[in-house]
């Protein structure tokens, strides 16, 4: 049975949003009569934006509670994509902490639930296998897993790298918890408003003005708001570094294999630390120091790009180039270095 | 290759005279799906066609007599609508293509066939990149089907059925098995559970029943250190999924006469090939065992062991091709109707009567007989219980209704 501090830490689940629906506050009288969650929710969005993290406040759990839509609200005010991202990120990140500490029942009830983690809920079992020196506790039907799982590009969530029977997968606790806070991410990105449809008394619209300037200063300062200088179409470089480059321009969250696979392709063609770090800079978890490390460890190893077979395998190989799909490659910096060739040839020719 | 007007119109009259006398079944949800269709002596394809009534379906195909037909394995709220966006894809069945020339088999290089579009060459087997005579690219492949090609596919279509049953718990009766007409089978699973997935879902079930990006380590497969000595330890017969499927397939390959061409192809060094081909039965009995045994033969580590594993889950993974089964709004061959270059029905057959299904017998549907002069080389061919050819170029036969149908289809003969 899910209590009232469950709410707050999860406060995008059906429940909690049926307990707010049930408080029947409108804005107007949120900003006069509740200025804490107003505080509270301006907290969350500066610690998302300056540190990437989703605090949690135990102390006070109507607050913690109200403040989640709230700041969603805020955050759809705004309709800057890089703050939803990383807002979903962070939240997804504390929601994954909590759910690894969880008793059985509780992870059921939240999973089960329809609304929380998908429309009808997840078919979830609690069943626990011993698979060499790995336990196993839990099997989700495998639609379910699939519907979470398609979003992360390590080798290690492939449904054929888990035991899978009878139309499910076994899963540890630790993978429950990260799927679970996976498609509470997800949730957290189909679900907006338009702007145009917000309308905040002047109080709020502060507030929210407050947090917009701090989005601006920091993408201006940290992010530094530069285009990924990369030709995105028509380029050299070959369809699956195209792809990935297109979705850190959004701001999306690349894996952990596409960002090593960007990393280590850029700096085999030449680009200079700097502009490594500067293509990670739009991630909705971007640490800075983080990644200059990163960068030079593989920088100072020489690590060449994954082989063509080896992205197949990871589902970063996207085969819409000829030369991919005829199998004419069998490294992504075979085909930049073919590609420099033709088009170099291309352009003297023309300009014969 | 084309056909002649008189072969055309010969075929045009059986495929009608087929459609005139049977009512051919609509498929389920006939309504809500799109249909396809080419027609005799006309380039490309009808698309986008839907039909509201079974007397509607049945009057197209009176009055087309289509070449092919194909239905979508989608359904949409509106079947008709000449865009993806505007149909409202509501869902699909999921789809697997096993298609004979897409396996590796030794027929292939018996009766497969290329032609030098530019010099007229010709060889036989697998086309090469450049003709043998004029170094032109541009070289047409003709692919036969026989009795081999066409049950390796059948292999294939029972391995994909085991990952179908038993890892993903589709029942029997959710699965509905059809051959194709021509080089291969199709599975189709109506299931509630896997109508709503999307591409990149069904692109890891592909993934997953062709063991694309399996990890061996993360089936348990791994060197673990206690007290100052290195173990493997690794997935037994009571694992589930990939781990079951190893050792499944490690026990059947040591169980083989070819474990030595087995393991020569995974890279096995000659010295550590004869310690396992001399410990094989000591293998089977360890692996069989629960828990499972994989520390027993010194000399044999852990590297030794991850080539067999690779090579274990090749004989193991169903090739199905991944193209037919990610793409949400493929159309596919409707069942029951003629496959255009053969004439063979597109018979849909239930699991129990899969292993006694013979394509050559069970899709044959015409009778009488014909003579036909033959255009170009023709190699060995079964319809029903009678084996016909070679014929050479030239030759003029007489032959039976369906072996004539199938050699027109084919385009290496004409009527006289």
């Amino acid at each position: 049975m899910l209590t009232k501090e469950d709410l707050a830490k999860y406060p995008s689940i059906e429940l909690a949003r049926k307990y707010v629906r049930q408080l029947n506050i409108d804005i107007t009288s949120l900003a006069d009569e509740f200025p804490d969650v107003i505080s509270r929710a301006h907290q969350i969005l500066r610690e998302v934006i300056t540190r990437g993290v989703y605090t949690y406040l135990a102390s006070s759990i109507d607050t913690e509670i109200l403040a989640f839509p709230v700041a969603r609200l805020f955050i759809d005010a705004i309709g800057d994509e890089w703050l939803r991202r990383r807002f979903a990120v962070a939240f997804s990140k504390r929601v994954g902490k909590f759910l690894q500490g969880e008793s059985n029942d509780k992870i059921l009830e939240i999973a089960r639930m329809p609304g929380n983690v998908s429309e009808s809920g997840w078919d979830l079992i609690y069943e626990v296998k011993r698979v060499g020196v790995k336990y196993y506790e839990w099997k989700l039907h495998f639609k379910d897993y699939l519907s979470v799982a398609v979003h992360f590009h390590d080798i290690t969530w492939k449904m054929c790298n888990h035991p899978v029977s009878n139309g499910y997968v076994r899963l540890t606790k630790r993978e429950l918890a990260r799927l679970m806070a996976e498609a509470f991410k997800e949730r957290i990105l189909e679900r907006r408003v338009p702007k145009r449809f917000i309308e905040l008394p002047e109080k709020i619209a502060r507030t929210v003005k407050e947090i917009e300037e701090l989005v601006k200063r920091y993408k201006k300062e940290v992010i530094r708001e530069i285009p990924i200088k990369v030709e995105i179409s028509g380029g050299v470089y070959p369809p699956c570094v195209q792809f990935i480059l297109e979705r850190a321009e959004k701001g999306e969250n690349l894996s952990h294999v596409e960002r090593l696979f960007l990393m280590f392709f850029m700096l085999n063609i030449g680009k200079r630390e700097e502009e490594v770090v500067d293509l990670f800079r739009k991630m909705p978890d971007f640490n800075e120091e983080r990644t200059r490390y990163y960068v030079r460890h593989a920088k100072n190893k020489g690590y060449t790009a994954h082989n063509c077979d080896t992205l197949k395998t990871y589902g970063i190989c996207k085969p819409t180039h000829r030369w991919c799909s005829e199998g004419r490659v069998k490294n992504p910096l075979t085909f930049y270095y073919r590609m420099l060739y033709v088009s170099g040839k291309r352009r003297s020719e023309s300009e014969e | 290759m084309k056909s002649n007007l008189k072969t055309v119109l010969l075929l045009k009259s059986l495929f009608e005279a087929y459609y005139r006398e049977n009512d051919i079944p609509t498929p389920p949800h006939f309504s809500k799906r799109e249909f396809g269709f080419m027609l005799w002596g006309k380039e490309g394809m009808i698309r986008h066609k839907t039909f509201y009534s079974r007397t509607e379906f049945l009057t197209f195909l009176r009055k087309k007599v289509p070449k092919n037909a194909y239905r979508s394995a989608a359904y949409y709220l509106d079947p008709e609508a000449q865009n993806m966006e505007g149909k409202g894809w509501v869902g699909a069945d999921l789809i697997f293509d096993i298609d004979a020339d897409h396996l590796t088999t030794p027929c292939k290089e018996i009766h497969d066939r290329w032609i030098c579009m530019e010099c007229g060459t010709t060889g036989i087997g697998k086309k090469p990149t450049r003709c043998l005579n004029c170094k032109s690219t541009v070289i047409n492949e003709v692919s036969w089907i026989c009795d081999q090609c066409l049950n390796f596919a059948k292999d294939e279509v029972f391995k994909l059925l085991d990952f179908l049953f038993d890892d993903f718990g589709i029942s029997e009766k959710e699965v509905k098995v059809v051959y194709s007409g021509h080089r291969g089978y199709h599975v189709h699973v109506d299931n509630e559970a896997v109508k709503e997935l999307s591409s990149d879902e069904r692109r890891e079930i592909v993934d997953y029943i062709s063991g694309t990006g399996i990890k061996v380590e993360n089936l348990g497969l791994i060197e673990v250190s206690a007290g100052g000595r290195k173990f493997i330890i690794g997935p037994d017969l009571t694992s589930e999924g990939w781990g079951k499927r190893l050792v499944k397939s490690i026990i059947k390959v040591f169980s083989s006469p070819d474990l030595d061409k087995v393991l020569i192809e995974a890279g096995i060094p000659k010295r550590k090939i004869d310690i396992l081909l001399v410990n094989r039965e000591k293998v089977v009995t360890a692996l069989s065992s629960v828990p499972s045994r994989w520390d027993i033969l010194q000399g044999i580590g852990i590297s030794i062991w991850k080539n067999i594993a690779s090579a274990a889950i090749k004989k193991t993974a169903a090739q199905i091709d991944e193209p037919v089964t990610v793409d949400i709004h493929r159309l596919i061959r409707l069942e029951y109707s003629l496959h255009g270059s053969t004439g063979f029905k597109v018979t849909p057959i239930s699991v129990t009567d899969l292993e006694r299904f013979d394509p050559f017998k069970d899709a044959i549907i015409f009778k009488g007989e014909k003579e036909v002069i033959f255009k170009e080389y023709c190699p060995e061919f079964r319809i029903g219980d009678e084996v016909f050819g070679p014929y050479q170029k030239g030759q003029k036969v007489e032959l039976p209704l369906s072996a004539v149908v199938f050699t027109l289809a084919k385009a290496v003969a004409e009527l006289l």
